[in-house]
Formats: C-alpha cells, sequence, structure tokens
C-alpha cells in the first residue's frame, strides 16, 4: 500500500513518513499543497494524509482539486484547530476521515489501515479466505490459525493482493503500490517475493492462492468467506 | 394613561397628532364661521325691520290722542294677508291701536317696550318672530304730548331656512375638507417616513440574515446613520475574520509542535510526557475554542441551522462508515444569531457525540417557542444515567481539571453557549422517544425582547 503525506512542519512530515514506512507503507513526502497536489496526480496512491494548514495551496483545495481530476482513493486529514467548520469543510471538499493534531501514532495508523480496508470493500479489519486469515490491524496472516512468519514486504505484497481478490494485478501495480518513489524498481524483486508468498502460504501445495496470469500479472483466487 | 396615547411609531404619533389638532382647527373656523354669518343675517332683519317701522311711522297721523292711519300702506307687506310681515301700534298702556292688514285679526304679540321714548329694542329671542318695536312721543299740533310704541314683527321662518341650509354647507363643505386633509396629511407622512420606513425592512432583514449590510439610498438626514451602521457592521465582521485567523494560526503553531512531541520516541518518560501533551492540548482547545465567541448582537446575521446540520450529519455519517446511521432532521429554520463557526462548534461536538455513542439512529429536532429557540439531539443509544447528568456537563469546565483522554467537546458547547445566554441540558431518557440520550440547546430567541 503506498501513502502520500503532505504536512508543511519538517519534523512532523518525517515521523510520519518514518512510522508509515515502519508498517510497511510506501511513504513518499510533500512538504506544501502545490507539490502535494503534483505527487497525487502522478503516482497512483492507496491513501493521502493532508494537513489542512499547507503553504501554497490549502488541503481543502487540494482535495478538492484531487476529486475533480477524478482521484479516487481515501484521504485522512489532519486539522490543528480541531475546528468543526474545517473537519466537514474538509469532509464535504472529498475527505473521508479527519484527525486533530497532537494525534497518537497509533490511533493514526489505526485510522490509515481502517480507511484503507473500508476502500477495498471490506467492513471488519479480519478477512478470511478458506484457511487464511488477513488481520490489518496486527499486520498479521493466519494459516488454519497459525500465525505465518512473513517479512514486511512479503505481508505488504499479500494484503495488497488480497485486498483485490479477484482482480488481476499487474508487477507494475505492485511495484508502484509497495514502494515509494525512491525506490530502485526491479520487477524480478516482486517475482521473488511471490514465490516465497506461495511456499509459505500453501507448503503442501494444495491451495494454490495465488495465479500467474501469463504476460498480465498476478491474481489471488481465493474468496472471501461470508461473514 | 392608555396605551393608544403613546403611539409607537414617527407615523402612529403625527398621525395621532393631526386626528386632534385638524378637527379643532376645522371645528373653531366652523363655529365662528357660523357666528358671523348669523350675525350679519340678524342685523340684516334688523335693518329690514326698522326701515317697515319708519314706514309705519311715516304714514300715522296723529291728533287729540288719536292716531290715523291710512287704509294701504307703502310696504305692500303689510296690506298682504299672511305676508308675514306684521305691522302694530300700541298707546302707552299697551292697548293695541292698530295693526296691519296682514295680521289677520289676530292679535300680534306684545313688544317690548323701550325704557325711554326715542329709543328702540330689536327682539331676536322670541321663539318664532323678530320684533322690531320704538317708543316715539309725539306732540300734536295742539301742543298734547301722546307716546306710541311702534312694532314690526316678522315671523322668522325664512331665516331660519337660510341660516340651516348656510349651516349644512359650511359643515358639510368642511367635514369634506377635514377628511380630505386627513387622508393627503396621511399620504403626505407615508411619503416622508418611506425612508425610516425602508431603514427598517433592511435592519429587519440585516437580523434575518437576507442581506450584510444596509443599501445605499436613503435620504442626506439618515445617511450618516446608515452609512455608520454600515461601517460599524464591516469593520466588526472584518475583526471577527482577522481574530479567527490569528487564532487558527496560533492553533496550527501550537498543535503542530505536540504532535511532533507526542510522537517522539520516548524513553522511560514517556507516560509522563504524554500525559503532559494531552493536558497542554486541552487547555489550547479549550481556550481557543472559547474566546472565538462574541457576545451575539441583533444585528449579527442569523445563520440558517438546519442546513449547518444536514452539513454535519452528512461529513459524519461519511466518518462513521462502518456504522449504518438514520440520520433525521425536522423542525422549522430558527435561525442563529450568531457566529457561524461557534454554530458549527455545537452541533458538531453534540452530533458527534451521538453518532460516538448513540446507536444507529440520530434525530435533530428545531423548536421556536416564545421566547427562545431550541435544538435538540435525540439518538437511540443506552442513554445516559441521571445521576451522570451533572457530572457530564461540568466535566472540564476548568480545562486544567481534565484528565486526558477526556472529551471536551461539551464543555466547549457550554462555554459557546453561555456567551450567548444559552445553555445545554440533557433530558430525561422518557422524554426521548428514541429511548437513548437527549441533549437539549436552547438560546433566547432573536427579537424575543422586542414587542
Amino acid at each position: 500500500m503506498r501513502v502520500l503525506v503532505v504536512e508543511d512542519e519538517p519534523q512532523l512530515r518525517e515521523q510520519l513518513g518514518s512510522a508509515l514506512r515502519a508498517r510497511q507503507y510506501a511513504t513518499d513526502l510533500a512538504a506544501d499543497g502545490e507539490e502535494g497536489l503534483y505527487l497525487a496526480t502522478e503516482n497512483p496512491y492507496d491513501l493521502a494524509i493532508v494537513d489542512l494548514g499547507l503553504p501554497k495551496l490549502g488541503g481543502i483545495d487540494l482535495i478538492r482539486q484531487l476529486r475533480q481530476s477524478a482521484i479516487r482513493y481515501p484521504v485522512l486529514i489532519l486539522t490543528a484547530r480541531g475546528d468543526w467548520q474545517d473537519k466537514v469543510e474538509g469532509l464535504e471538499a472529498g475527505a473521508d476521515d479527519y484527525l486533530s493534531k497532537p494525534f497518537h501514532q497509533e490511533e493514526l495508523l489505526a485510522r490509515v489501515s481502517a480507511l484503507l480496508r473500508r476502500s477495498s470493500g471490506h467492513a471488519s479489519p479480519q478477512i478470511s479466505f478458506g484457511p487464511l486469515l488477513l488481520d490489518c490491524t496486527a499486520k498479521q496472516v493466519r494459516l488454519n490459525g497459525q500465525p505465518l512468519e512473513l517479512t514486511a514486504y512479503e505481508y505488504a505484497t499479500f494484503e495488497y493482493l488480497a485486498l483485490k481478490s479477484g482482480k488481476v494485478v499487474s508487477k507494475t501495480e505492485l511495484t508502484e503500490h509497495l514502494y515509494d518513489q525512491d525506490f530502485d524498481r526491479d520487477s524480478n524483486v516482486i517475482e521473488v517475493f511471490i514465490t516465497r508468498l506461495r511456499r509459505k502460504l500453501d507448503p503442501d501445495g494444495s491451495l494454490k492462492p495465488i495465479s500467474t496470469e501469463r504476460g498480465r500479472g498476478y491474481r489471488f483466487v481465493l474468496s472471501q468467506d461470508d461473514t | 394613561m392608555p396605551d393608544w396615547l403613546h403611539p409607537r411609531s414617527l407615523a402612529g404619533r403625527l398621525r395621532l397628532a393631526s386626528c386632534v389638532v385638524l378637527p379643532l382647527i376645522i371645528g373653531l373656523t366652523a363655529l365662528i364661521l357660523d357666528q358671523a354669518f348669523k350675525r350679519s343675517l340678524d342685523a340684516a332683519v334688523q335693518e329690514r325691520l326698522r326701515l317697515s317701522t319708519y314706514v309705519l311711522m311715516g304714514a300715522a297721523e296723529a291728533g287729540g290722542g288719536q292716531l290715523w292711519m291710512p287704509a294701504t300702506l307703502q310696504e305692500p307687506r303689510f296690506n298682504q294677508p299672511g305676508s308675514g310681515l306684521i305691522g302694530a301700534i300700541h298707546n302707552r298702556n299697551g292697548t293695541l291701536l292698530w295693526r296691519s292688514t296682514s295680521a289677520l285679526g289676530e292679535s300680534p304679540e306684545s313688544p317690548p317696550l323701550p325704557p325711554r321714548a326715542g329709543e328702540n329694542i330689536f327682539a331676536h329671542d322670541r321663539p318664532d318672530r323678530f320684533i322690531y318695536s320704538y317708543r316715539v312721543l309725539w306732540e300734536t299740533e295742539d301742543g298734547n304730548r301722546s307716546e306710541f310704541l311702534f312694532s314690526t314683527q316678522e315671523v322668522n321662518d325664512s331665516y331660519r331656512a337660510e341660516l340651516s341650509a348656510f349651516r349644512l354647507h359650511l359643515w358639510g363643505g368642511l367635514g369634506l375638507l377635514a377628511a380630505l386633509l386627513l387622508l393627503a396629511q396621511g399620504m403626505v407622512l407615508r411619503w416622508g417616513l418611506r425612508p425610516l420606513t425602508q431603514l427598517a425592512t433592511d435592519l429587519q432583514q440585516i437580523e434575518s440574515g437576507q442581506r450584510d449590510d444596509l443599501p445605499g439610498h436613503y435620504p442626506h438626514e439618515i445617511t450618516p446613520v446608515t452609512r455608520n451602521l454600515n461601517l460599524l457592521l464591516q469593520a466588526e465582521r472584518r475583526q471577527r475574520e482577522r481574530y479567527r485567523n490569528t487564532l487558527a494560526d496560533l492553533a496550527h503553531s501550537l498543535k503542530t509542535p505536540l504532535a511532533v512531541l507526542r510522537n517522539l520516541p520516548g524513553g522511560s518518560e514517556a507516560e509522563a510526557i504524554d500525559e503532559q501533551i494531552a493536558r497542554m492540548d486541552q487547555i489550547i482547545s479549550h481556550q481557543l475554542g472559547r474566546s472565538v465567541t462574541t457576545p451575539a448582537h441583533p444585528l449579527q446575521q442569523a445563520v440558517a441551522i438546519l442546513p449547518a446540520v444536514r452539513r454535519i450529519g452528512q461529513a459524519l455519517q461519511k466518518v462513521y462508515r462502518d456504522k449504518t446511521v438514520r440520520f433525521e432532521v425536522s423542525g422549522n429554520e430558527p435561525g442563529f444569531r450568531g457566529d457561524e463557526r461557534d454554530l458549527m462548534e455545537i452541533l458538531g461536538n453534540l452530533i458527534d457525540n451521538a453518532f460516538k455513542y448513540g446507536g444507529n439512529h440520530i434525530r435533530v429536532s428545531t423548536g421556536v417557542l416564545p421566547d427562545r429557540i431550541e435544538i435538540i439531539v435525540d439518538d437511540n443509544g443506552p442513554g445516559i444515567a441521571p445521576d451522570l447528568h451533572g457530572a457530564i456537563l461540568q466535566r472540564g469546565t476548568r480545562a486544567d481539571s481534565l484528565s486526558p483522554g477526556q472529551g471536551i467537546g461539551l464543555s466547549v458547547v457550554r462555554d459557546i453557549l453561555s456567551g450567548y445566554q444559552g445553555s445545554l441540558n440533557i433530558a430525561s431518557q422518557q422524554a426521548n422517544s428514541l429511548g437513548g440520550a437527549r441533549f437539549i440547546v436552547s438560546l433566547p430567541r432573536a427579537g424575543a425582547d422586542k414587542k
């Protein structure tokens, strides 16, 4: 999952960046509204975190322009004032949730995870696909109740594919959503992750959760259990 | 004194004054004209009767205590029966010596006797006639002196007819004149006072939020007032705007560092630091939230409440998307006289609480009572136990008494409301048909102190 952070205060911006990266979100940082708008329209993000009091281009205007250019991913706004008028204006402009400063990082990460889950159409943070259980809050995958030992990138790859279950996801899309813009992209890395994931998710080769669609990408074939 | 003697409008005062003064002047005029006409009519009658009496005196011949009158007189009405003019001659004892043919044999009324010879009396106070009598002392050729009383009487029918015709004309004409004058004055008043009426309407529109300031077209007597009022309103608006921006900047510049601090990797002191940050945060929120509130004044634009409720409802439905909440708005638009931000704070905090704690059905209703307006937020959640009502409303009245994590939303609401002389109450659960908590915001009604 790839996240954009638009915040003018350098220290807070870096903090947010490192907190999100620690949770395996590919994260890009922007220091003002204009840079934010440029990045937001150039890259395929899964979520944006936007401070309302931005220089050059205000947060609300930024969100409005995003929505006008048909960019649909969820936006979380940060308000310093905590003012209802700001919150309502932000939500009306197209934001999906708000957080008042000063916030706890855990709170922010919980909101981010909830927004991502919601945008992929899943109501509960725990989604089960037959014997596999994806826990978006704990960032964990369980097979028949047993937690799997996944690296952060493996988890991120799995989560992205699982949340888009049934859909074909290209290698480019995976790269774009799993790595931030500074990452040196090499599609072989993805292939390695997929191979390792298959081994861990399906040790005895009976489940075959990820199929390779020749020339198009990968598909998570298991469908979500009705809860 | 009765109320109608103290009209509350300028037009009413002027109208009352002219209703009193105009009839008074017209009535007095009529009375004077009436008297003058009557007097001149009387004088004319007197003159006529005096001449007729002279005719009698000229025709009479006296000698040896006897009096002779010719068979016909120069004045034809004396000769004509029923002409209304009767001549008579009495001696000094009051015995009738002669009467004119017109008397038709009936004895004329006895005329008043002037005190001395050579004097006359005009009696115009008899009910049906005027009598003119002239007392004369005649010395005949034989040197005898005898006194006679010559008199003419005239029936006053025609006089009365003439007088009443005149009065009819006079009063009728003046009455009509008075009515026309009152009507004209009414119109003049309306026209003359129109700028003031316009001013009142414009002010009302400002009060009801239909316009921002007074439009420019007033007579130059009141433009200084309207111009200054406009300047004052604009200055106040700008001031509020500037104040708000300053506060927003202040909040931003205080809270962003707090956010940085809060998320620094803490060591053993992390908890203590976090607690202090929470306190600072709450004090900032509390003080800044409170200081936006400016006392309401009647020329403040009214802000529509229901659209704000709907906006907040929609925005929060987006935030609480996982929880399918039925959000209803009902009631008439009461209008909030005050700052839009304050209204949003009040509604936002209450509705957010309802979304957070209140089940899946929320209803916001408004009520307009004679002296106040009410905004009621109902939900179908678990409600609030009566013994907690006081504690919930009291919580956070002093920001530094808060323990971390406690919401200060309700205390901000109460602070803002107190700036508007309003109040926040929690109603008993029975009052709420949805069965959950019910918060009631009461605000004094705009213009409730006016008639």
